[in-house]
């Protein structure tokens, strides 16, 4: 359970992990390019009737008597969209998808980060509505922990065009999902970064998505379509499976490449808190 | 086709529960994939699947159902024919000619296997028994339904000497109601030796081939009265055309040659050969062809020369001392004949006396006496005739030499046996007289006055007369037929056969196996050789070339190919499960 006292510690542990590593932020790059009170100089321009008097620069009006206002850089709020794989596909690495999803979602509260938590399969869920602050991280545990799988096909592009829909403020978006998608990651991964997201992918497979250890007649039943295929497994087919797993993944990493995308792999059976730490030791969720 | 038990078709009955069966549980395992979209670009790089993988599980329905049916039928019994006769009597002939190698095996191979295959085709309830035939009918087994059993029989027959003699096999096929109602007598035989028609009721199951032979019919061999030896043989041959080859005449041993004869061998049964030897020890002798063919067994034939045996001659006449002195001559000269001692002998030598002993030589008849009704004068010049030239008695003379000087008129008894008489007046010369138990041969000449008791000839008469009245004109041969009744005389101990084995009794024996005998008497071990020399199986084409095979199943019987492919479709059966589960 999320809100079990040691799964909560775990997730502290990952807390102060990220603060020592990453100074307490998932690092990103927050300098916003809008201009404002900021503490730091970043242009000038003209003065206006209206414009803030103290942030004249009397040294240019000196020089050139012009009056010209100081531009500052404002530090925005990081704004973690969390997007979970709810298709059927990820019932058997559900809860670690959640558990991943919660330690994220946990440093970025501490962080007094936006987190937003939204779940995509054949529709986009708003889970949880965006949050700061720590006292927002018991909600976002015990909103994690009801969440189910839910609807049918998934179509990671129709998911990524809906959810840049809500998501009116750039921010990082973390993919949680296996990607076992016919028509690939890329154009997800090519609107969100147009939109001017930092992406990071989590891929999680478990062994029955990457190997095929079933032999002789079979009837096989897509937990997404419903579809079924009748087939004839043969030591040779299933090795082909395996190969064609390993060609997709491989077609992730590409497109995960192109698109400047952060992408990091790995399988249900490795504990959660392996996986962040990981994450978090390469220098956050960064390409 | 018949079924010997039908009710098990209704077997075939399992089909339909068999088919429902596979239909329920031929359903393949469903399993959950999340990615079925890469199973379906794997597949569709594949060719389509032909129709046999598409029918897979029709294929496999199928299998099991004619399975189902094969073991239905198997166990119903099907058989091919109509023939009701259930049980069936196998005979193998296993005569000496069956020996004979041809270039696919010995004839008794060939036949070995036609009479398994025969076995392997009877159905389960279906009785046999096998027997051999070689001079006698010996059943080697028992009417019986076990294969088994009836394999080991045959196995266990061997080739023999005697003759194939298919009259024996009369008691079985005579109207004797059941049996040729009842069971089928199937003959597997050369046909050597068979008649044209077989008894009725058997069925001959031919081995042929075209193997040529040359061997010895007829082997003898002999001491004749002027100390030499003869050696008689004939040859016969199935060659078509002549050959030739060299008889070797070895004492003792194989390898004790004696002689080389070089022959020439025509086709077919070549006349009787008479070779003299001067001098031959007693004893074992071999004649053997130089060349071994396909019949071997008659390649060499086993001769046993005895040793002489001087007749002993006792005297019975008015003056017996010149007449022991020749006979004492003749015993120092030659071994046909002794002066008998102590009064003993196989023959009396009577001169003017009326004899009782129970064989007699009476020279110059002269008074009463039961040995002739009437005596004459004298006789003029005669001229001896023989009414019969192949007389014992005359075997070894030669009538015009006979000095019949002083030859007196005389009627010889009734029932009197006239070896010579005188052409013109028909007056007996000599003749053989059996009277009260007593044998006479009258010598109708005084031997004086011709000399006679000087002659060569009387030794000769007298060894040839003796033989005739005690019966050793029946002398055992030098060699005798394997198979006939042995006929030893009195005081035969026990018999040794080639390997040593001892044979008891002697009386009835029918000695088979070919080689050198040694008979046990009293008075010592005396060889004697057994042969085959049979005409009919040296030379007897295979009969019933021309005949086919009776219609009868060979070989292994329907009911086990159907099982056989039952077990072949369900090993088929058995891939496409293994595919089915295991891919």
């Amino acid at each position: 359970m999320l809100t079990d006292p040691a799964f909560i510690r775990r997730l502290e542990s990952l807390h102060l992990l990220a603060r020592k590593v990453l100074g307490g932020t998932l690092q990103s790059d927050r300098k916003s390019v809008r201009k404002g009170a900021g503490i730091t100089f970043a242009d000038h321009s003209e003065y206006s009737p209206g414009d803030d008097y103290r942030a004249i620069d009397w040294q240019v009006y000196a020089r050139f008597e012009q009056l010209v206002i100081k531009l500052f850089e404002v530090e925005e709020d990081l704004s973690l969209y969390l997007l979970i794989d709810a298709s059927p596909s990820m019932t058997g690495k559900w809860q670690w998808a959640r558990e991943v999803a919660a330690a994220l979602g946990y440093i970025a509260l501490h962080n007094n980060d936006r987190v937003v938590l939204d779940c995509f399969a054949d529709e986009v869920r708003r889970v949880m509505e965006p949050a700061h602050g720590r006292g927002k991280v018991f909600p976002l545990l015990r909103t994690l922990e009801d969440a189910a799988t839910f609807g049918r096909d998934t179509d990671l592009g129709t998911a990524a065009r809906a959810f840049q829909v809500r998501a009116r403020k750039r921010g990082l978006v973390v993919l949680i999902s296996d990607f076992l998608f016919p028509d690939g990651a890329e154009a997800a991964f090519k609107l969100l970064r147009w939109h001017g997201h930092e992406v990071f992918a989590i891929q999680v497979q478990d062994e029955r998505d990457r190997e095929c250890d079933l032999r002789g007649d079979c009837e096989l039943d897509c937990v997404e379509s419903g579809r079924r295929l009748k087939v004839t497994v043969t030591p040779e087919l299933a090795e082909r499976y395996r190969l064609s797993v390993l060609e997709l993944n491989e077609q992730l990493r590409r497109s995960a490449a192109r698109r400047g995308v952060g992408l990091i792999g790995c399988t249900s059976d490795q504990p959660f808190d392996e996986v962040v730490r990981r994450i978090l030791r390469r220098g956050g969720l960064v390409a | 086709m018949n079924f010997a038990n039908p009710a098990f078709l209704w077997a075939a009955a399992a089909l339909a529960p068999l088919v429902a069966i596979y239909l329920l549980r031929v359903r393949p395992r469903r399993h959950p994939t999340t990615a079925l979209f890469l199973w379906q670009s794997l597949l569709t790089r594949r060719q389509t699947s032909s129709l046999f993988q598409r029918l897979r599980q029709l294929w496999s329905l199928l299998l099991m159902a004619l399975a189902v049916l094969a073991l239905a039928a198997a166990a119903a019994g099907p058989r091919l024919g109509e023939d009701e006769r259930r049980d069936l009597l196998i005979v193998v002939d296993t005569s000496a000619s069956m020996a004979t190698e041809a270039e696919d095996g010995r004839r008794i191979d060939r036949a070995k296997d036609a009479a398994r295959d025969l076995v392997r085709a009877l159905s389960g309830e279906q009785r046999a028994a096998i027997a051999t035939l070689a001079g006698d009918l010996d059943h080697v087994s028992h009417l019986t339904t076990s294969r088994r059993d009836l394999l080991a029989a045959i196995d266990r027959i061997e080739v023999g000497t005697g003759r194939c003699d298919p009259q024996r096999l009369d008691h079985l096929v005579a109207s004797d109601g059941p049996w040729a109602e009842r069971y089928r007598t199937l003959l597997v035989s050369d046909g050597c030796d068979l008649p044209d028609q077989l008894p009725t009721g058997i069925e001959l199951w031919p081995i042929t081939d075209r193997a040529r032979n040359v061997g010895l019919v007829a082997a003898d061999m002999r001491r004749l009265p002027d100390g030499r030896v003869a050696l008689f043989y004939q040859l016969a041959s199935t060659h078509d055309e002549p050959v030739e080859r060299e008889l070797q005449l070895a004492h003792d041993t194989e390898a004790g040659i004696r002689r080389l004869i070089p022959v020439t061998v025509e086709p077919g049964v070549n006349p009787a050969e008479v070779f003299h030897l001067e001098q031959a020890e007693s004893g074992a002798w071999f004649l053997s062809l130089d060349r071994g063919d396909a019949f071997a067994l008659d390649d060499r034939a086993y001769l046993a020369l005895r040793p002489r045996q001087p007749v002993p001659v006792r005297i019975d006449a008015e003056a017996p001392y010149f007449l022991a002195r020749c006979i004492q001559a003749f015993e120092r000269s030659g071994d046909l004949v002794r002066l008998a001692e102590d009064g003993a002998g196989d023959l009396v030598l009577a001169h003017g006396t009326d004899p009782t002993a129970p064989r007699a030589m009476i020279l110059q008849p002269s008074g009463e006496s039961r040995w002739w009704n009437s005596i004459g004068d004298e006789l003029g010049r005669v001229v001896p005739e023989a009414p019969d030239r192949d007389h014992p008695l005359l075997a070894h003379l030669d009538p015009d030499l006979l000095p019949f000087v002083g030859a007196r008129e005389l009627r010889a008894p009734e029932g009197a046996e006239i070896v010579l008489r005188d052409a013109e007046s028909g007056v007996p010369l000599l003749y053989r007289v059996r009277r009260e138990g007593r044998q006479a041969v009258v010598v109708n000449l005084d031997p004086l006055a011709g000399e006679f008791y000087l002659s060569t000839t009387f030794p000769v008469l007298v060894h040839d007369t003796a033989r005739l009245l005690i019966g050793r004109e029946a002398e055992r041969a030098g060699s005798h037929p394997a198979g006939a009744p042995l006929v030893l005389g009195e005081s035969v101990e026990h018999l040794e056969d080639p390997s040593g084995t001892r044979l008891d009794p002697v009386t009835g024996l029918r000695p088979t196996r070919l080689g050198h005998y040694r008979v046990h008497r009293a008075g010592g071990i005396e060889a004697l050789g057994v042969s085959l020399l049979s005409m009919s199986e040296s030379t007897g084409e295979p009969g019933g070339s021309e005949a086919q095979p009776p219609t009868i199943e060979r070989g292994h019987p329907l009911s086990t190919w159907l099982i056989l492919l039952a077990i072949a479709l369900l090993v088929g059966e058995s891939i496409l499960y293994h595919r089915r589960m295991a891919g």
